[in-house]
């Protein structure tokens, strides 16, 4: 029925047999997370059995030579949207991750207020880059869908203009399918491709807007000069809404672009004619410190620490530092060696095919004037950092700043290893490589990005767990917010643990305090184990109305690492469970009414301390 | 020239239709909501692209479309957020739809100087790809209906008390209960005041999702905490849910004004 006719001769090549195979690799997965619920052991197994179905039969067929560019773009575009899919399943069974509350919060106050810009505890920067909001909830008032709805229509927008984007820019440098094709594959090994940069936040939008703006760039630089200006304005306009989109990527941005501009001056100085990005960057640039002093200059107190944090922890990999936590893993005592492996294998991967790939590029160098570009090299730089990554994965205050900037690291590296991917035969004396030879290795770059970019119990959906994201969302933390909203009204200041602070503060529509956030510490409120004059003035200083109480810390450690904020092992070790009696002072003080309860969550009226003058 | 330009009658019929459907909150069916989706994700960009640049390949047509929605959409609701209206589904139906006629407007005659590229050439359509399509679609619905049936199996069945001091008239309590368990359930309710029953409430059925709420008035504001106490009547000597309120002295404070 699909023979080889039928295969090679459709107009879209392999696409509709790849449809089918992708489809059913979704509903495996599907299947894992029902297994999951079930607490079977063989749940992840079957996960990864269908992440493989996914993609590695669409990277078998970009390894063909014969490729043709439409078929290529589809199965990159397949794969891509495929492995949102797989995120979104994991969602529609068991809530969005935390980031996306902290955005539905903002998103909510837009469509209440009707205007932009309203305060946010839980994320105070989210409104003042309100680009994903806003187009979110120009969805939500045209259709009616809940915001999570139309949040993940509008990623699933943004994951088509990523890959498509990526593919362009791949192909007009390598002037290969196949390259492209693969070089995209690759890209979705980076850590945040298949979770992160597909849950409701800022950089789900930000990320493939300005790997557009990128590409609009490299248009801009050889189309004839009478359509030059056209290009110019599309770039300056992509670029101008990931500044209000997300800070640190509209940073990311700039940063290309001014290396970019800066090695195209230094190559024209030497005589090669070059285009010279100046304009654009220049522009955008001074968009960005505009909208930064003028209207965001809150981000500056929320980065300064990430930033500050991530050069010292490089400072202090310089004098032997060791760092503080495992690589790939969030959390070392639920390690699985097998995952270890494959990561570490990955990132061996990695840097083998980046080899690989330089040695094809030196030696494509002067055939080829594209990978001559001022662009190219900015992209083959900004992939030799790409060994720091995993250091920065060592810290617990650099991690996700090594995250973000995977994103944009990894373009390089999709460049640079597509490109000796696509190379049909390489014969480097003992090595003798074919493409599709590399397929056993980019089956583990894209389960190593996984790996990497979630924790083994957070992966796939399943029943409660203490402090461990979506898998503590559940009913109960979820009706008391809806309680909270209904009865006693949205903005009252409450404190909670991080993940009822995230369900208070968005669905209940609290004004959440809490330390990570506003630079408060509450962590003693709850875990000193009685509540006398010190604890009583912080609620009173904090003007803390109400204490919510979920019950379950006191029966498991965090799988997240702690319950309030991350400096409470300084009260107590959050190793181990709380200690029931640091919660039963709240029933015992006469200050204090236990004003709800749904069996786990406890909700108690503070307003005896903190309203009293 | 109307053929020439039928892509733009369906723009602009399109862009009315959601503009009116998003004034009218009428959007309560799923078709409905994919001219809402076309007006904010897709047609302004279209619009605009084809007027930037009228002669692009597909893959670079779709990008710059998309693109450039996203971009309509955040710019327009910067501006938006200026005016006294703000974000409603009224202000934003009116704009984009008209952001995207005006583009049609400027659009129309420069179409008839110049010859329009056709949008994408499909391939000559047989049976084999279009059952491949649709067994794909078959199993991604299947794997969504497998998602949906799975989520309603996580929820937890509960019960929620509630009780609070009436904060306009401090002497009176009010309680609630409801029942999310997933079945018809009896209750039994204590209100006690320093271990003395105030009042009980016997029996109390509940269907899922169904509220039971009620106010008591005391005498005097009371000086011991209140206790109220659900039961289940099979199991009557093990409290299920419980609250506890301190009465505020605000009596004395009301007789101080």
């Amino acid at each position: 029925m699909f023979n080889k006719e039928f295969l090679t001769k459709s107009s879209w090549g392999w696409l509709p047999i790849l449809v089918y195979t992708a489809s059913f690799g979704l509903l495996v997965t599907s299947l894992a997370m029902v297994a999951s619920i079930d607490n079977k052991s063989y749940a992840m197994y079957i996960f990864w059995s269908g992440i493989l179905t996914i993609t590695i039969p669409i990277g078998i067929r970009l390894s063909y030579q014969d490729i043709q560019v439409r078929e290529a773009l589809a199965l990159v575009i397949l794969a891509g949207e495929m492995l949102f899919l797989v995120s979104m399943l994991r969602s529609f069974i068991q809530n969005s991750p935390y980031d996306g509350f902290l955005h539905w919060r903002t998103a909510s106050d837009i469509i209440n207020t009707h205007h932009l810009f309203a305060f946010n505890n839980l994320l105070p920067v989210s409104p003042y880059y309100p680009g994903l909001e806003i187009v979110t909830t120009a969805l939500v008032n045209l259709t009616g869908f809940p915001i999570f709805d139309a949040g993940n229509v509008v990623v699933f927008v943004a994951r088509l203009i990523m890959v498509t984007s990526l593919f362009l820019i791949l192909r007009e440098l390598s002037g290969s399918n196949r390259a492209a094709g693969l070089g995209s594959l690759i890209y979705m090994g980076s850590t945040t491709f298949v979770f992160f940069d597909t849950q409701f936040a800022y950089e789900s939008l930000s990320l493939p807007l300005a790997i557009l703006v990128l590409w609009l760039v490299l248009k801009h630089s050889f189309v004839p000069a009478p359509q030059k200006s056209t290009w110019a304005i599309l770039a300056v306009l992509v670029g101008v809404m990931v500044a209000i989109t997300h800070h640190l990527m509209s940073y990311f941005l700039i940063a290309i672009l001014l290396v970019w501009t800066g090695l195209a001056i230094i190559r024209n100085r030497r005589g090669l004619k070059e285009y010279i990005p100046i304009r654009i960057t220049i522009i955008l640039l001074v968009f960005v410190v505009t909208w930064l002093v003028f209207i965001a200059d809150i981000t500056v107190g929320y980065l300064a620490p990430y930033i500050g944090a991530t050069l010292t922890t490089l400072l202090k990999f310089i004098s032997g530092y060791q760092g503080d936590r495992a690589v790939f893993l969030v959390d070392q005592s639920t390690s699985l060696l097998l995952e270890r492996l494959v990561a570490v294998a990955s990132v061996l991967f990695l840097i083998l095919g980046e080899g690989l790939g330089l040695w094809v590029w030196w030696k494509s160098y002067r055939k080829k004037i594209e990978l001559q570009s001022a662009f190219a090299i900015t992209l083959l730089l900004t992939s030799l950092i790409y060994p720091l990554l995993p250091l920065l994965h060592l810290n617990n205050s650099t991690w996700e700043v090594a995250d973000r900037l995977a994103s944009f690291i990894f373009i390089g590296l999709a460049i640079v290893i597509g490109l000796g991917l696509a190379e049909n035969q390489l014969n480097m004396g003992i090595l003798y490589v074919r493409s599709w030879m590399a397929m056993p290795a980019l089956a583990l770059i894209i389960c190593a990005g996984i790996i990497g970019g979630s924790h083994p119990l957070t992966r796939l959906p399943g029943s409660y767990l203490v402090e461990a994201d979506s898998r503590s969302n559940d009913s109960f933390g979820l009706s008391a917010a809806e309680w909270a909203l209904a009865y006693l009204g949205p903005n009252n200041r409450m404190a909670s643990d991080r993940e009822q602070s995230i369900l208070m503060g968005s669905f209940g529509q609290q004004s959440m305090i809490f330390g990570g956030t506003n630079q408060v510490n509450i962590s003693p409120i709850f875990l000193n184990p009685s509540l006398n004059r010190a604890e009583k003035q912080a609620i009173k200083s904090l003007k803390l109305h109400y204490l919510v109480v979920d019950w379950r810390i006191t029966q498991a450690a965090p799988v997240f690492g702690y319950y309030f904020e991350n400096w409470e092992q300084q009260v107590a070790p959050s190793k181990v469970p709380v200690a029931p009696e640091a919660l039963e002072k709240f029933e015992n003080s006469p200050d204090v009414n236990r004003i709800f309860d749904n069996g786990y969550i406890r909700i108690y009226d503070t307003g005896g301390i903190s309203l009293v003058p | 020239m109307f053929r020439k330009n039928l892509d733009l009658v369906f723009v602009s019929l399109t862009s009315i239709i959601s503009a009116l459907l998003g004034i009218s909150g009428w959007h309560s069916s799923a078709l409905l909501s994919v001219f809402g989706i076309l007006l904010v994700l897709v047609l302004p960009g279209y619009v605009f692209s084809q007027l930037l640049q009228p002669h692009l390949p597909f893959e670079e047509r779709l990008l710059v479309t998309l693109g450039l929605s996203v971009v309509i959409d955040g710019l327009s609701g910067l501006i938006l957020n200026l005016t006294s209206w703000g974000l409603t589904s009224s202000t934003w139906g009116l704009w984009l739809a008209t952001v995207t006629l005006v583009g049609v407007c400027f659009l129309w005659p420069r179409r008839e100087e110049s010859e329009r590229t056709s949008l994408i050439i499909w391939p000559k359509i047989t049976w084999h790809p279009v059952l491949l399509y649709g067994l794909g679609f078959v199993f991604i619905l299947l794997a969504f209906g497998i998602a949906r049936f799975s989520s309603t199996r996580l929820d937890s069945p509960l019960t929620m008390l509630w009780a609070d001091y009436d904060h306009t008239n401090p002497q009176v309590l009010n309680f609630g209960i409801l029942n999310k368990e997933g079945k018809t359930m009896a209750y039994d309710l204590v209100i006690e005041q320093n271990g003395v029953k105030a009042r009980e409430w016997d029996g109390i059925q509940l269907e899922h999702g169904n509220t039971f709420s009620g106010q008591l008035s005391f005498q005097q504001n009371p000086q011991y905490p209140v206790n109220v106490l659900l039961y289940l009547p099979n199991l009557p000597s093990q409290v299920y849910r419980q609250v506890k309120i301190v009465f505020p002295e605000v009596s004395i404070q009301i007789q101080g004004k």
